[in-house]
This record gives structure tokens, sequence and C-alpha cells, in this order.
């Protein structure tokens, strides 16, 4: 487990640091927003296994509305609030049956949010699918791609770090991408 | 799309083309469509690259809740989650023969791979510089220098921060392996970064970020990093095999 977070940080930091996957930010929303999602699933019946797989996937959802700019701190609500109220969606859409079922008729009209806030966009179902694709590349790829398209790593370094020489690297980069587009295509 | 325009349109959407280049790629997007779908769904790809790494990252972090039962930071190992619930009992006995199968291999890797490597052995404390005290006009520094050898590492830090008798480069590198030894490794780390390459400390900067960064579990950048170091220390082939088959 990583070390306690530092510092607060304002809506702003938050959203930029996670957009660009600042480990001291995510640290911040695993101890100041988890409890709180943690608590919310727990007191509906849930487990702490749930608790986190919903946790997990609502600051992943969270991530690509921000990168598919659905999320935006100055239209939407405080960031905080915006990861709790995706992750309590994605937990009433895991019940969603259950949950109707206990609703009164003033309540059910609730239920077109959870469609609204966990439901997937078409970019998410996209990107989710595309990740799926990568595990099928194999290792050397992903950790080619993870390396020059994450990590901002040149060739020559990549190169170096993999034990290839600079031709042989862009080449298999550009092999691995031309892949998962053929999968994608394929698996369409 | 062939290679040239692969590169080219890699280049546009990584920020790495100049103003003209931009705009004289941008009339290629709006002219031909083909290319414009191929640059979406670089995008999309580019975009999934970025979620697996997350994903990969949120497995390091756990949320520090309490619960009444267990009284115990969560791990979510206790009890399957209610999407895997719905695993079924014939898939429970498949799982069991690969766990096996898992454990087996497991200690075959193991016995081949594992590399019983005593890091700290290998990233052993800087001794410091000889404590010189009669070089008065350097007298904060040593001052600071003795505190750091009797391992009052927050005293020297403090003095070393107060100090601007020395060469900035020698306080940056003491000053984060005082951080490094009172286990700071955020602010270590940033310290080290700072050693300019022209500095004699840079090798020993590096080699010593390379330990922050196995630690940090930044596995790719230490082999990366660690390539810019000389083999001449220590422990070294040791590191770079470590680190070669954690990729």
């Amino acid at each position: 487990m990583k070390s306690g977070s530092t510092r607060d940080y304002n809506n702003e930091e938050l959203v930029e640091g996670l957009k660009v996957q600042n480990s001291q930010v995510i640290q911040y929303l695993y101890e100041k927003v988890g409890p709180m999602v943690y608590k919310l699933i727990l007191d509906s019946g849930g487990k702490l296994a749930d608790a986190k797989d919903i946790f997990q996937e609502g600051v992943l959802a969270a991530y690509l509305n921000i990168r598919t700019g659905k999320y935006s701190s100055s239209q939407n609500a405080k960031f905080s609030t915006y990861l709790i109220q995706i992750c309590k969606f994605k937990w009433y859409d895991l019940n969603k049956s259950s949950y109707v079922k206990k609703k009164s008729d003033e309540e059910i009209k609730d239920i077109a949010d959870v469609e609204e806030w966990s439901g997937e966009s078409e970019a998410e179902q996209r990107i989710k699918h595309l990740h799926k694709l990568l595990g099928h590349l194999g290792e050397r790829c992903k950790r080619i791609l993870h390396l020059f398209y994450w990590k901002k790593l040149s060739i020559e370094e990549i190169g170096l770090a993999m034990e290839l020489e600079t031709n042989s690297a862009k080449n298999q980069k550009y092999r691995c991408m031309k892949k998962l587009k053929e999968l994608a295509t394929h698996k369409n | 799309m062939d290679q040239k325009d692969f590169e080219l349109l890699e280049k546009y959407l990584l920020g790495r083309m100049n103003p003209e280049e931009v705009s004289s790629f941008e009339i290629r997007l709006n002219k031909e469509p083909e290319l414009s779908a191929e640059k979406r769904e670089m995008e999309d790809a580019l975009m999934a690259i970025e979620y697996s790494a997350l994903k990969d990252t949120l497995g390091d972090f756990e949320v520090p809740y309490e619960d009444g039962e267990k009284g115990k930071g969560v791990t979510g190992a206790a009890e399957p989650s209610k999407k895997g619930r719905i695993i079924s009992m014939r898939m429970i006995s498949v799982a069991a023969s690969m766990l096996i199968f898992g454990f087996a291999l497991y200690f075959i890797v193991q016995k081949m791979y594992s590399p019983g490597i005593d890091f700290q052995e290998i990233f052993y404390k800087d001794p410091g510089l000889p404590t010189v005290m009669s070089e008065t006009d350097r007298y904060l520094f040593y001052d600071a220098m003795v505190d750091y050898k009797a391992g009052k590492f927050e005293t020297a830090l403090e003095k070393w921060q107060n100090t601007s008798d020395v060469g900035r480069d020698t306080l940056d590198y003491y000053s984060g392996m005082a951080l490094l030894n009172m286990g700071d490794w955020d602010e270590a780390r940033v310290q080290l970064e700072k050693i300019p390459e022209e500095s004699i400390f840079y090798d020993k900067s590096n080699w010593y970020r390379v330990y922050i960064l196995l630690y940090q579990k930044e596995y790719e950048a230490a082999l990366t990093l660690l390539t810019e170091v000389p083999d001449t220390f220590e422990g070294y082939q040791n590191v770079r095999e470590y680190l070669s088959k954690k990729q």
C-alpha cells in the first residue's frame, strides 16, 4: 500500500492530478473519498469486496469522464461529490432489480439518474474494449506501448531498456499498434 | 495507413510537431477522411493505454476503512464481491486445478529466478564527506555533516537548508541522502533529481534514484535510469538482472 497523502487538494488539483495519474492525488482520493463510498455500500448490504470493486470502477470511470470531457470542473459538481455519485449509482445499477422493488413510486424517478450516472458513454465502451484487447497483445507489445505512449520514453530509451536496436524497437511499436487495430476491427 | 503516416499521426497526437508541421498536417486531416478516421482510432488506443496504466496503478492503493467485524484495513480478499459470487461451482473447480498448477509454476519460477538480493546492502547509506572542521568558511556545512554521520538526519537537513557555503549540487545531494535515510522517498527523489549532469554527484544521485524507483515499484523507469549509471557501482549487475526480470 502506498504511504499516506501529505496535504489537501482543491477541486482543480484533484481533477488535473487524476488526469495525469498523480499518485499523491490518487492516494488522497482513496483516503478521503474511499471510506465514504465504502460506508455507503456496506450500509446498504454490500460486502467489503463489493466496495473495493465499485470504488475502483468509480475512479476509472471518473478518469475517463475527465479525459473525454464528460466531466469538467467548471460545469459539474465538486469532484469528490461527483466520484461518490458515480460509485453510488454504479452500486445501485448492480442491484437495480432489488433497488427498484424497495423504492416508492416517488423514488422510482430517481432510477433514470442511475442510467445517466452509471451508464457508459460510447467513448468509454470503446476504450474499455480496447483495454481488453491490449491484454491479447502479449507482454512485450504491451510494454513497448506503455513505455512509449504512457511513460513517454523515447524510442532510443526503450531500445536500451529492452535491449533492442532503435530501429527494431520502432518497427515493433508500429506492428503492435497495427495488431491492436486488427484485433479491434476483427472483434467488433 | 503506412508506417510513415502512422508516425506522423503519432507525432501530431503526442504534441511533438512544430507549429508549421501542425498546420500542414491539419490541412491533410481536413482533406483526407481516412486519415481523420485513423486519428480517432489512435486517440482511442492511446487513451486505452492510459486507462490500462491507471488500472494497474490502482491495484497499489487501498482504502483505509475500519470494518467493525474485522477491525482491519480492507484487502477485499476476505469475501467475494457481488460480481464474484456469480462464478459457478464448476468454474471454482477449474480455478482450483489452475491454482494447483499455478503454485507449482510459482515455486519452479521462484527457484529459477529469485534474485535473493539485499537492496539495503547494495544501496548502503552514503557515508558522507570527511568532516574537516578547520575549514571555517564551510563550518556550517561540515557541522551538519557531523550530524549526518551520527544518524541525526533531520538536524543535518535543517542545517543544510540554511547553508550556502558549498556548491548547490553538494547540498542537494546530501539533503537527498538525508531524506532517503529518513524514509521520505518522494522528497528524496525530488531532491536528487535536481543534480545537474555536470556535477560530480550526478552518477551517485542516479544510482540512489534507481533505488527509490525500485522501492516505488516503477521498474521500467528504474531500468531506463540504470542504463545511465556506470556499471562500476557494486551490485549493479544484480540490480540490472532483477529489474530485467521484473519487466
